[in-house]
């Protein structure tokens, strides 16, 4: 689920199946906790936050929380 | 003879989590992202693709049985899929249950009476009952 780049914890979000504006919804959300950022490529939507050992539940309390989100808006349900 | 009824999950015991593989082609993604919904407060999921199927990864929250998270995502796609298609089947009738309760004051709007729906009607009841009754002398 997540990978390690350095210090960094690296989550990989499909473009087919997360919503860009739910992550970046939840970024802003998280931002104000931990260090987050988003890049892009083909496939992916890659979140990076800083401090693997201390923030990796808070990552896949991030995963879930997009999801979350996704629910709420109704995005590709 | 040996059937291995969860040949679609990987356990990952070194990372604490396991990985279901979907067929898109059995399950839609709607009735994947409502199963990933129910277990959000029990694992953490993250939804990703590989070789034309779908991966849910998840990682359960409180130390639960990695096999038996597995299965019982399993089964709740199997209940989504069952509710959704349960709900294509009677979307229609829910319609017209919808459209008689909301327009009661004026029925003359309603452009479908009872007799439009076919039932076997044993016991003779949508006859009058002095219509019956003239029957029987």
């Amino acid at each position: 689920m997540l990978k390690r780049k350095n210090d960094n914890i690296l989550v990989r979000f499909n473009k087919s199946f997360y919503d860009e504006e739910m992550i970046t919804k939840s970024i802003s959300d998280f931002g104000k906790t931990f260090d987050i950022k988003l890049k892009k490529d083909d496939k992916y939507f890659e979140v990076t936050i800083k401090d693997y050992d201390k923030n990796k539940i808070a990552a896949m309390e991030f995963c879930n929380y997009v999801l979350g989100m996704m629910k709420l808006e109704n995005r590709k349900v | 003879m040996v059937v291995d009824l969860n040949k679609n999950i990987k356990i990952n015991s070194t990372e604490n989590s396991v990985n279901i593989e979907i067929d898109p082609a059995v399950y839609s993604l709607d009735v994947i992202y409502s199963a990933c919904y129910v277990f959000l407060d029990r694992a953490y999921i993250l939804v990703d693709s590989n070789n034309k199927k779908i991966q849910v990864e998840m990682v359960p929250k409180k130390g639960a049985d990695l096999g038996e998270v597995g299965s019982e995502f399993n089964n709740e796609l199997l209940n989504y899929a069952h509710y959704k298609m349960m709900g294509k089947k009677n979307s229609e009738l829910r319609k017209i249950i919808l459209q008689r309760a909301l327009i009661t004051n004026d029925p003359s709007v309603i452009d479908f009476s009872v007799d439009d729906f076919e039932l076997e009607d044993k016991k003779n009841i949508k006859t009058p009952w002095n219509e019956n009754a003239k029957k029987k002398k």
